[in-house]
């Protein structure tokens, strides 16, 4: 009988299965590695290409700075207080995160073009295109510091409230998540390195934009290669020594057990200024890009088409997103269950997870790519099938599942496992009736959330998918610099609701595990 | 069958370069309650964990009748195979779970058939007097009730020595005398041993009448309570003694 204390039991075999997880996630990477390794013809990465890196560089600073300076306060009142509407706020600014940036890139777009050609020039080149990912930056870095103000016990607030008023407590759980606040904020300007979709829309040339060029409209997949390999190594060094400092630190803010957690606090004033913060941001980064990109039905949907590619992509769009959802959250559970309670593992496991979870997308697929090109036709089903995107999602986004299940395994005492060793409980009957109904809250929440990104990842599905079954996101992509307005804003209207959906189920979710 | 006797001999546990038990040696008789006293951080948990097998000591073993049961580094029996219950700080009730299948599940090692643990699970809800309580969650439930719960699936694997690791502290007074006196009568009538771990020598002078005291991972004295209590070599046992003679 296998004792449940396994579970338990610290040892090298932990760092060497999670070493060999993250191994198994890099290998879809080799070949394309490999390639530029050996190439003879030198490594030229086009002439566009490094002025575009400028580009992005130049975004993604900005807008982790943005995302930092706003996201942080508004996280913070969020976490400490309860005032009226907080629960549909704190939705609506999630929102961006979970839409792919280029819809938000649409909505300023066309928005700006209502408001007049002087707006429409505004937003033409970067500000279009750093405003378009603001609202991510702005939605990942709020949800983030809520989390953090979260594990703050109550104790540690009444102790601040008690020392200088309501102040005091503001600014000292600021300062409680700027670190980890400022990494997520760094984070999300590195992944705005990767997505081409806003800069394509404003018109400015960003180094994802000259990949995508390459790919899509050159096919010169080596170019396109070499290109990611150069753009995989400024996310690196950009993000590595972000990580490195911060890994230990979200470690223990975002995965500690709490011991007492905070009441929200009701506190009139500081509502009021909660209320207009929060009311602000939604206003600015999700209802008028909305309105602008939803508008165009006022002159009339085109409901035969939309339903028409709903129900051609529809099955497709499921199946990516449940696919890698399943994947990753398998995937993940095993890898957080093998990372267990240490610190200095799930140190280790948080910042790989996140120099994975940074990486452009196109590195992976483009791994699948190369390594379909070459393969026999036996092995279609696993390289050139909707599997193939799916386990290129799950590469990528597992992470995900991993953090979530970190942290539902840390929340769980040492003692459940000790008290089914007393107990002979076998470690198979102790996994069936009690970890996995217990991870089942999580596991679900990890589900949506890698769905909904894997839905909005549009460069792993347009490099992978096989003829004939693109995504919703995909469809949207490719026709919306040639389809009349009214049915992109058709198409527009059916992910967003579908989004709202999913956010609606999470909430739920998230709700049952706190109770 | 007849009760186990444990032996612990020169048992040394160290987690890293952090020694937390050193050298402790001796005997735990059926039919003689024990209280490990000592203060926090003292290794009195770790002695327990050793004792039921869920933790293999650097040095030093731990015989069962006799018998090894633990060496370095090696659990040679399970802690389901030593007839242990143990009741655990933080309960470890498993909140998914009603009561009566938190019970039942604990009977798992007793390869009974789903009756039998049925059965047995439900008179070890009587036993501690919460068969009412048997569909309900943890979560559901007092502090109070769920420190019974605990108790009920310690019990109902009819130990030989029941194992408390300082169940009881965060209970107000009366509640936590209620329970010492619930343990105090089951023992006579289940015949079990009990080993109670705490830091609160009066919680234990009530139902133990062996103590042994373990400070910075080292036995500092062991023997009959009341003897100990008389001349306490132990800065814990001294420290009581002055506040009990403090008392109006």
């Amino acid at each position: 009988m296998i004792s449940p204390m396994l579970l338990e039991r610290p040892g090298s075999w932990r760092w060497i299965g999670v070493t060999l997880g993250f191994a198994v996630a890099l290998v879809p990477t080799l070949p394309l590695v490999w390639r530029a390794a050996v190439a003879t013809d030198g490594f030229s990465v086009g002439d566009a290409f490094v002025p575009a890196l400028g580009n992005s560089l130049v975004v993604a600073l900005s807008v982790a700075a943005i995302g930092w300076i706003v996201g942080l306060p508004a996280g913070v009142l969020g976490g400490l207080y309860a005032f009226r509407g907080r629960a549909i706020l704190i939705a609506l600014l999630a929102l961006p995160a979970l839409v792919p940036s280029f819809l938000w890139a649409i909505g300023w777009s066309a928005a700006a073009l209502r408001i007049g050609t002087g707006a429409s020039q505004a937003l033409t080149g970067f500000p279009g295109t750093a405003l378009a990912f603001c609202g991510m930056a702005i939605s990942v870095v709020m949800l983030t510091s809520l989390a953090t103000t979260r594990s703050l016990t109550a104790s540690q607030i009444d102790a601040a409230r008690i020392a200088g008023g309501e102040r005091t407590v503001v600014v000292q759980s600021c300062r409680h998540g700027a670190t980890t606040a400022g990494l997520a904020a760094g984070l999300v300007g590195v992944l705005t390195l990767s997505d081409p979709g806003p800069g394509q829309i404003h018109g400015l040339r960003t180094a994802a934009g000259e990949m995508l060029t390459s790919f899509s409209a050159l096919y010169d997949f080596a170019l396109a290669g070499r290109q990611c390999l150069v753009l995989t190594a400024a996310v690196l060094l950009l993000a590595l020594p972000a990580i490195a400092m911060a890994a230990p630190r979200l470690s223990t803010q975002l995965l500690a057990r709490q011991s007492r957690a905070p009441v929200l606090a009701r506190n009139r004033r500081v509502s009021r200024i909660a209320i207009g913060l929060l009311t602000l941001l939604a206003f600015l980064f999700v209802m008028l890009p909305l309105t602008g990109l939803l508008l165009p039905l006022l002159a009339g949907a085109e409901i035969l088409a939309t339903w028409n590619a709903l129900t051609r992509t529809g099955w497709n769009t499921l199946l990516y997103a449940g696919g890698a959802g399943l994947a990753a959250v398998t995937f993940g559970i095993v890898m957080a269950l093998l990372a267990g309670r240490s610190a200095t593992l799930g140190a280790a496991c948080l910042a790989a997870g996140l120099a994975l979870f940074l990486q452009p997308p196109a590195l992976i697929a483009l791994g699948f790519v190369f390594v379909g090109s070459d393969a026999p036709a036996w092995a279609d089903p696993l390289l050139r099938s909707r599997l193939t995107v799916c386990l290129a999602l799950a590469t990528r986004l597992f992470p995900v599942a991993l953090f979530l299940g970190m942290r539902a395994w840390r929340s769980f005492p040492s003692s459940w496992s000790a008290a089914a060793a007393v107990h002979g409980v076998p470690a198979r009957t102790f996994l069936r009736r009690i970890v996995v109904p217990m991870f089942g809250f999580p596991a679900g929440t990890a589900l949506l959330i890698v769905g909904l990104l894997a839905t909005a990842d549009v460069g792993t599905v347009l490099l992978l998918h096989p003829p004939g079954q693109a995504s919703l996101p995909l469809t949207i992509f490719t026709v919306m610099a040639n389809a009349p307005e009214t049915l992109v804003a058709s198409l527009c209207l059916a992910y967003v609701v579908a989004a709202v959906m999913v956010l609606v189920l999470i909430h739920r979710v998230v709700g049952r595990i706190v109770h | 069958m007849t009760p186990p006797s444990f032996e612990l001999k020169a048992l040394c546990q160290a987690y890293g370069n952090e020694t937390v038990l050193t050298d402790v040696s001796l005997d735990l008789v059926k039919g003689r309650h024990t209280a490990c006293v000592g203060p926090s951080g003292g290794g009195k948990s770790t002695l327990l964990r050793l004792l039921a097998g869920l933790e293999a000591p650097s040095a030093g073993s731990v015989l069962m009748d006799g018998k090894s049961c633990s060496e370095p580094g090696r659990i040679l029996v399970p802690p389901h195979r030593r007839r242990l219950g143990m009741v655990f700080q933080d309960l470890a009730l498993w909140p998914n779970l009603s009561v009566l299948d938190n019970v039942r599940l604990g009977l798992t090692g007793g390869k009974l058939s789903r009756e039998e643990s049925t059965g047995q699970a439900r008179e070890a809800l009587v036993l501690c007097d919460i068969e009412r309580l048997a569909n309900r969650r943890p979560g559901e439930i007092s502090g109070g009730e769920q420190q019974r719960v605990a108790l009920a699936r310690a019990v109902a694997v009819r130990p030989a020595f029941l194992l408390l690791d300082e169940p009881f502290s965060g209970l107000d007074l009366g509640t936590k005398d209620r329970l010492l006196d619930r343990v105090r009568r089951l023992s006579d009538d289940e015949r079990f041993t009990v080993m109670l771990v705490t830091h609160d020598p009066l919680e234990a002078i009530g139902l133990c009448e062996h103590a042994m005291v373990l400070e910075e991972g080292r036995l500092v004295e062991s023997g009959p309570f009341r003897e100990l209590l008389d001349s306490p070599r132990s800065e814990i046992l001294r420290l009581f003694n002055r506040n009990m003679t403090r008392t109006p």
